[in-house]
């Protein structure tokens, strides 16, 4: 594993910081045609808004070796278009305020143009697929994987029942990784105690 | 007596919200900017180290951090007593230009130029930087590509693109890698190009504009901002010149440990916002402004080439002194070009490559202020300090909090001019944020205390008329 090369990331306003989580590239060159882009983000001060952040650190060494790249961020911002046109996946993982503590949420992204936003500060991952195919001619296979969340209050830990999701969300997105085709075309949500339900779209 | 209120104005950093009083026969009345946070940096930092201060004060914002990082380190520096490494200098202002180019950017493409591009009176729904990458891919290209340059200088020095630590007190903590050097160069020129390109787009629309010129913050005020001993604009170094609204020198060379001589601090009772003004007239009539267009206005060249023609051309096409606020847009560019050209000149410098970067000392001054030229204007940090070095008062003035006056006049001259209450748009309001806006604030920088903070709690009877009041003392 490579540690970050500033190039490779894009972050926003707000502040993105690394906050002692690294960016990391997990990919061995500097290609433009990285494979699989993975973007947790979320507040890392704020317990369960970080938790984007805790998976990219453990999906950073667990694709050690994998033609991916892992990215952390507080917001997701217009920048992150270029990036995403660049590569054939990606995956985006968050915080979700709905939902029993800890269940995991899973479901393909697909371009959409959102209806407004007053603030321009952020986008979500639809948006931003679509301004990668509008700008730069290309995006990528994508999904994204949430967690709810328990608390939202100053800390930099996760609760224990989001960070007893961790290792499930770690795993589902290095299969997804590793398969030849995924299959992004349906949402699945996993009860905290395991037992996915998957849902077709 | 009606009033309307833009809460939250969009597109800016920080949060806002304007009043906008109307007299009973739907005329502008009155207008008042409120910033409704309050942040607190000054009073809990006392006892804090003071060679912490950058790191603290840099979480001041999410946007700026590097210039809050500078200022801190200078003052720092000023409590150590030291000069500092000319590699350590040389590398700070690199850090430095790469800021002004990705806020720069951020300011033009991502916040502005939805009102210029799509049209003051376009759908709001879609006057947003979306709408922008729908109606003009390229112009969206060249800001996306713009920022990301400037953040990766920040990135490539600092490691950090957000909060970096990297500049502390004394000088820098790692020297510069000749790879991050080379690869900073490769990309200058794409980036000058960049900006050459939106100042041609740009230049060639502001006919469009000649209303909004001419009442967008269009009237008479001082100006201040950083220059160095020649009269050159200066972003790091330097010291403050202040220009009256005919463009006199009216005090030059203002070194930052005398800041105190020149600029008051006011509070107003409706706003967190405080409210500097130049002293030596007073309060309010003391209003000056600072920035971009403040400081194209108070420099006598900016030092590089490209830039140089543009400013030559900027005040040919619009005067010696440029009064109106709806060019800040302008000077911003040409800012942006003279950062990445600046940048350049530093790291062809064999002096970036070098490795004493950091001088060490104790406290040897009980009292340091750091002063330099954030994207926005001056940023003053003036620490105090005990014999232990922890600190015991801290003062912060913030660009946005100069302009604090010069916003409230301008969003005044903007209402009075476009708002009809009886026939009330959206673009006549979009127009009072626009004017904001063009001064490229951020709220969440600026607000920071003078003394009591201010709180007023009225309570009104339904149709508004004030039936209590309760004021902080």
């Amino acid at each position: 594993m490579k540690k970050v090369d500033s190039e490779r990331c894009t972050r926003n306003r707000g502040g993105c910081e690394h906050n002692g989580g690294p960016l990391f590239i997990v990919h061995s060159s500097m290609s433009t045609e990285v494979r699989t882009l993975i973007v947790g983000y979320g507040n890392p001060l704020r317990s369960d808004d970080g938790f984007g952040w805790h998976a990219g650190r453990m999906l950073a060494q667990a694709l050690a070796g994998q033609d991916a790249e892992v990215m952390t961020c507080h917001q997701l911002t217009p920048e992150l278009a270029e990036s995403l046109s660049q590569c054939g996946r990606a995956v985006f993982i968050d915080a979700d305020v709905e939902g029993e503590p800890g269940a995991i949420h899973r479901r393909s992204i697909v371009p959409e143009v959102p209806p407004s936003s007053a603030f321009t500060h952020t986008c979500n991952p639809s948006g931003l697929l679509a301004s990668a195919q509008h700008l730069y001619g290309h995006h990528p296979v994508s999904m994204a994987i949430t967690v709810s969340a328990q608390s939202f209050e100053f800390g930099d830990t996760l609760s224990p029942a989001v960070s007893a999701a961790l290792p499930e969300v770690v795993d589902q997105v290095c299969q997804w990784v590793r398969l030849k085709e995924p299959n992004s075309s349906r949402v699945e949500s996993t009860s905290p105690r395991g037992n996915p339900s998957f849902v077709d779209v | 007596m009606k009033k309307i209120t833009i809460d939250a104005v969009t597109r800016i950093e920080g949060h806002a919200k304007i009043t906008i009083q109307l007299d009973d026969s739907g005329n502008v009345a009155g207008t008042q900017l409120h910033i409704t946070q309050v942040r607190g940096f000054e009073k809990f930092t006392e006892g804090r180290p003071y060679y912490e201060m950058p790191s603290i004060t840099a979480r001041i914002c999410g946007i700026c951090p590097v210039s809050h990082l500078l200022a801190s380190s200078k003052a720092c520096d000023a409590i150590m007593s030291v000069r500092i490494p000319d590699t350590a200098a040389v590398l700070r202002e690199v850090l430095h230009c790469g800021q002004f180019v990705q806020s720069h950017a951020l300011s033009f493409f991502h916040l502005s130029s939805p009102d210029l591009l799509l049209g003051m009176d376009s759908d709001p729904a879609r006057r947003n930087v979306l709408g922008v990458l729908e109606k003009f891919p390229d112009i969206a290209r060249d800001g996306i590509a713009l920022r990301k340059f400037g953040q990766q200088v920040i990135e490539g020095l600092a490691k950090e693109r957000i909060h970096p630590s990297w500049t502390v007190p004394g000088g820098v903590n790692a020297p510069l890698d000749p790879a991050v050097r080379d690869r900073i160069l490769a990309g200058i020129p794409d980036a000058k190009a960049t900006l050459r390109r939106t100042l041609k787009f740009f230049k060639g629309v502001l006919d469009q504009f000649k209303e909004e010129v001419e009442f967008f913050g269009n009237a008479p005020s001082m100006y201040a901002g950083l220059v160095d001993g020649a009269g050159k604009l200066q972003h790091y170094e330097g010291g403050i010149r202040f220009k009256d609204a005919d463009g006199k020198i009216v005090a030059d060379h203002i070194a930052a440990r005398d800041y105190r001589n020149f600029i008051g601090e006011a509070t107003l009772p409706t706003s967190y916002l405080k409210a500097p003004y130049y002293k030596p007239v007073g309060f309010p009539d003391g209003v000056y402004r600072v920035g971009p267009l403040a400081r194209l206005n108070v420099a006598r060249s900016c030092g590089t080439p490209q830039a140089d023609a543009e400013f030559n051309e900027f005040h040919q096409r619009l005067g010696k002194i440029v009064p109106s606020s709806f060019h800040y847009h302008y000077a911003r560019l040409i800012e942006a070009l003279y950062g990445a050209e600046r940048m350049e000149v530093l790291l062809n410098d064999p002096v970036a490559l070098g490795k004493q970067i950091r001088a060490h000392a104790g406290v040897n001054n009980l009292e340091g202020v750091g002063m330099i030229e954030a994207p926005r204007g001056i940023l003053i940090h003036h620490y105090k300090v005990n014999e232990e070095g922890a600190i015991t008062w801290a003062n912060l003035i913030v660009a946005t909090g100069h302009n604090n006056l010069a916003i409230n006049r301008s969003i005044d001259q903007v209402a009075r001019h476009y708002v009809d209450g009886k026939h009330l748009k959206e673009g006549m309001l979009n127009r009072c944020s626009a004017i904001v806006r063009a001064y490229d604030p951020c709220f969440s920088c600026s607000t920071h205390a003078s003394g009591q903070v201010p709180l007023r709690i009225q309570l009104l009877a339904p149709e508004g008329a004030v039936l209590d009041e309760l004021r902080s003392q």
